[in-house]
Formats: structure tokens, sequence, C-alpha cells
């Protein structure tokens, strides 16, 4: 992505009055490198649950090699949905089971991609990409979809008033519709009727000081390794220099979002 | 109290009789529920402590303020392990049957329920949130419970451990 574009973008945005927050360090760039904070009481990098609120420092986001990602293995979905309570759903009584499945919250869905020319196929998860200018959050009407200061795109579903705007925004297809009274439920994982929802890279996790979401967790133990998380604002971490030694892109990079989310081999 | 304007004496003499009365009606549940401490439900942990996160009375007046404030202080910073936690309430006052299975916090008699009902208050916080302690994620359980888990469960940061700590309190509540 051009770095002009990028700026020329932002202007616009701002003046548009819609720009929410700081502008964080633009990842595989030159990398802004946030000076660290003063106290250090609670360094993130520590097992420990956090006592500061969030900042800029980090920014999270994902790297997925789509040449591990295997055809048919679904253990980063099935990981997810264990975690965050969306295998607690139930199929409404008497509904149509294609219906069901349309309409059942899911925060990353397998995706195979094929080029029609080559025949090649191509694997991969795709869940939030929680990006540097989120549309979702741009067409909110009540501030519910926002961007926390870590890079992490979720709803404040104490505010979401169900409109899906953002549903429709996303071009990813990412969030997805409570339609049903849920009777089952996780403490870590609120959830009701009338609310969007979508891939939130786990930050009950993150908050605890263990930044690694489920799905990376359960495609490592499959020995898999496919996805590789990590902070874009750390220039000597994992997920920079994996991201430094390997082409990898942005699905849609022409939106000039600035996803968390890249792809490798795709 | 000594200065009883004279014309309540005569009132305030029968008083004693009315609630006999009242009692007898069997309305001694709704008119014993209000002191202090009366809506803990026995079988829950908090009926084995003699005071909540802050001062009762306290808690009484203003939950619902600290709740509210600690529901932003997570959701936009992060912040989930204090003590005015909404996981943290279900968690030391939900009731438990005699199989020693949770009760919903908020169902009918349980501690949300039974003086939100007596108050006429409705909540709609449990169509969300869960009304058992159920997967708790690492940061929601309690101070003492989190030192007891300390040795051992939680992994060096960034191994990819299937056994994640997320993991830990989760297996133990489910
Ligand atoms: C560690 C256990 C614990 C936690 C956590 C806890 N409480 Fe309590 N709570 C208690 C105890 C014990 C009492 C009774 C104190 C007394 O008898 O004076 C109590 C009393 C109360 C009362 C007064 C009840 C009455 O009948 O007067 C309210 C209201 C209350 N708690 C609300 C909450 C809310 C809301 C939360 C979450 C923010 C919460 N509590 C978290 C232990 C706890
Ligand atoms: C539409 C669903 C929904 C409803 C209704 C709802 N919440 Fe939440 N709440 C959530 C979600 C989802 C989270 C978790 C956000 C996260 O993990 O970042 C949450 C988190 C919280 C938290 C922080 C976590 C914790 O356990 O302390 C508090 C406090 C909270 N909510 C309070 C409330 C209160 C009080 C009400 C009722 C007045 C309420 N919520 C109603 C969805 C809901
Ligand atoms: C001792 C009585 C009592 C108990 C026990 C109690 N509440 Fe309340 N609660 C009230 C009263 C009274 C109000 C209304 C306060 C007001 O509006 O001034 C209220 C209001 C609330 C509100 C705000 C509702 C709104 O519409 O703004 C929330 C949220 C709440 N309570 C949560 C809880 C939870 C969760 C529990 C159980 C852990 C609980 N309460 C237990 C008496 C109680």
């Amino acid at each position: 992505m051009s770095r002009e574009v990028d700026q020329v973008n932002q202007e616009r945005r701002r003046f548009m009055g819609v720009a929410a927050g700081a502008v964080a360090g633009t990842a595989g760039g030159a990398g802004v490198v946030v000076a660290a904070l003063s106290s250090g009481v609670s360094s993130d990098a520590a097992a420990a649950p956090r006592t500061e609120p969030v900042s800029d420092r980090h920014r999270w986001g994902m790297l997925i090699d789509t040449a591990k990602c295997v055809d048919g293995c679904t253990a980063c979905v099935d990981a997810c949905d264990e975690e965050n309570g969306l295998n607690l759903q139930a199929e409404p009584l008497g509904d149509d089971e294609a219906k069901w499945q349309n309409q059942r919250s899911a925060w990353i869905r397998k995706v195979k991609v094929q080029d029609n020319a080559s025949g090649v196929v191509t694997n991969l998860p795709l869940m939030c990409q929680h990006c540097e200018h989120p549309p979702c959050v741009n067409v909110c009407p009540t501030g519910a979809s926002f961007k926390r200061a870590d890079g992490i795109v979720m709803v404040d579903r104490h505010i979401c008033i169900g409109c899906r705007y953002c549903i429709m925004a996303c071009p990813y297809k990412a969030r997805s519709f409570i339609h049903e009274q849920v009777v089952q439920k996780l403490t870590r994982a609120p959830r009701g009727l009338g609310c969007v929802e979508s891939c939130n890279l786990c930050v009950h996790r993150i908050d605890d000081g263990n930044p690694s979401p489920a799905c990376a967790d359960a495609c490592a133990a499959e020995g898999h390794h496919a996805i590789l998380f990590g902070d874009l604002n750390d220039p000597s971490g994992p997920l920079r220099q994996a991201l430094g030694a390997q082409p990898n892109r942005q699905i849609r990079e022409n939106l000039e979002l600035n996803t968390g989310v890249r792809y490798a081999g795709l | 109290m000594t200065h009883f304007h004279p014309k309540l004496r005569a009132p305030v003499a029968i008083a004693p009789l009315v609630l006999l009365g009242l009692l007898c009606l069997g309305l001694a549940a709704a008119a014993q529920a209000t002191g202090v401490g009366d809506f803990v439900v026995d079988s829950s942990r908090a009926a084995k402590l003699d005071h909540c996160v802050e001062p009762t009375e306290y808690m009484r007046r203003y939950h619902y303020e600290l709740i509210r404030h600690q529901r932003d202080t997570t959701v936009y910073g992060g912040i989930r392990s204090t003590k005015h936690s909404l996981a943290g309430c279900v968690k030391c006052h939900v009731g438990y049957d005699a199989q020693h299975k949770p009760v919903a916090v908020n169902a009918k008699h349980q501690f949300c329920n039974a003086c939100h009902s007596y108050a006429a208050v409705t909540v709609n916080c449990f169509d969300c949130h869960a009304t058992v302690p159920k997967g708790e994620s690492w940061n929601q359980v309690t101070a003492g419970d989190r030192e007891a888990l300390l040795p051992g469960v939680h992994p060096q940061v960034g191994a990819a451990a299937p056994a994640a700590p997320g993991a830990a309190p989760e297996s133990r509540d489910q």
C-alpha cells in the first residue's frame, strides 16, 4: 500500500469527522515505535491480568500462512466456538438447517478460493480483520462498534441496537447477528438476542496477559502453525519478523483499511 | 424515642400487635427481608462471608453504579479483574441446590431477583450474562482462587500450549 494514499485517506477521514481515536503505527511500514509507557506497573507481557487501561502501545494482529492451512481442517473454528460459547447456540425448533447454518453466529469462516485459470485451491480462515480504519465503526449510529486502543475492533453490546449497518459495511462478512434468545452462555462470553458480534481476538485472554487466541493455539496443537498472533507495533516481535520474512498481503487491500490480519501465500 | 406526640402514642402501642398480625398473615418474608444482608442466599459463598466487596449498605444503594462503571472499564479499558465485575457478583452470590448445582442468580427467590422484584426493578443484564459461574476466563476468578491456581498453571507467554490458562478455571467449573 502506498503511504501517500494512506495519508490522503486519513486526511479525508479526519475531514469527514469519522476517524475515531489516534492513528496507531502503520504495520509493516516504517513502524512507528511508541515509546514504552511510563510506570511499568503492569507490563502486558507479564502473565497477569491487566490493571491499567489498554493503550496503543500494542496493536494486535495475525499472520495467516495459507500454505499451512489444511483443507477440511476446522480446528480453529471449533476452538473459537468453544472458547467463545458459540457452540452453545441452539437451533430454533423446526428451523431449516441451511437457514440456521447461515444465521448462527460464527466468528471464523473457513474459506476456499480457487484460481480458475491455474486450478490452485487455497484454504484460509476468515475472521474480523481488525482494520485500522474499520468501516463497521464508521457506519455505527450509536458508537457501539468501536476500535479499542490496542487495535481490536469490537462491539459494545450494551449500546448496540442491532441495526446491522456494520454487517452491511464489512467487506469480509465477518460479523454475525444474534437472531434468537440465548439460553446457554459462558461467563467470559456474554451474548444475547438482538446484537451484532464478531471475532475480538479472544480479548479476555489478551487482558489476562495471555496474548494468544484460541484459534492460533488450536492450529498449533494440530501441528499446522498456520496462524501467528502478535503485536504489529513491536518491530522485533515474532509477528513483525514473520511479516518481514514472507510476502504477505491484506485481503481487499484496495480498500486501504490497513487490516491487522495479514495473509501469506495468497 | 421519647418525644412522641401524645396522639401518636396509641398507634405506636398497637404497632407490635399489627406486626404480629402481619406475621400471622404470612407476610413475614417480605417484612423481614429488609434487613441488611437478608437477601443473601444461604447456600451461596456470600453467606459464609461477612461483607460484600464494598460496605453492604453502600452496595444496597449503589451496586448498579459500580457495575455500570465496571462495564465500561472492562469493555473499553480491558480491565476485568476488579472486585466490581458482574462475573464476580454472580460467582459469590449464586446459590446452590441440594445437588450442589448452582441456581441461576436471577431466578425467582435468588439473590438478584428476590430484591429486584421486591423493589420492582427489572434488569436485562442476564439476557446476555451468564447467571451461574460457567466458563469464566482466568481473570474473572476471584483473587483467592487465582492464588491457588497460580503455580504451574500459567505457561510462558507465547508458548502455544493447548491447555491455555483460560481453560484452567473453566474445566473446574464445568
Ligand atoms: C466475595 C463475595 C462477594 C462478591 C464478589 C460480591 N458480594 Fe455482595 N455481598 C457479599 C456478602 C457476604 C454480603 C452480605 C453482607 C452483610 O451481611 O452485611 C453481600 C451483600 C450484598 C448486597 C446487600 C444484600 C442485602 O440483602 O442487603 C448487595 C446488593 C450485593 N451484595 C450486591 C453485590 C453486587 C452487585 C456484586 C458485584 C459487583 C457483589 N455483591 C459482589 C459478598 C459478595
Ligand atoms: C446484549 C448483551 C448484553 C447485555 C444485555 C448486557 N451485557 Fe454486559 N457485557 C456484554 C458483553 C458481550 C460483555 C463482554 C465484553 C468483553 O468481553 O469485552 C459484557 C461485559 C460486561 C461487564 C464486564 C465484565 C464483567 O463480568 O464484569 C459488566 C460489568 C457488564 N457487562 C455489565 C452489564 C450490566 C449491569 C448489564 C445490565 C444492565 C449488562 N451488562 C447487560 C453483553 C451484554
Ligand atoms: C438489596 C436489594 C438488591 C439486591 C440484592 C440486588 N439489587 Fe440491583 N437494584 C436494587 C434496587 C433498589 C435498584 C434500583 C436502584 C435505583 O434505581 O435507584 C437496583 C438496580 C439495579 C441495576 C440498574 C437497573 C437499571 O435499570 O438501571 C442493576 C444493573 C442491578 N440492580 C444489578 C443487580 C445485580 C446483578 C444483582 C445481583 C448480584 C443485584 N442487582 C442485587 C436492589 C437490589
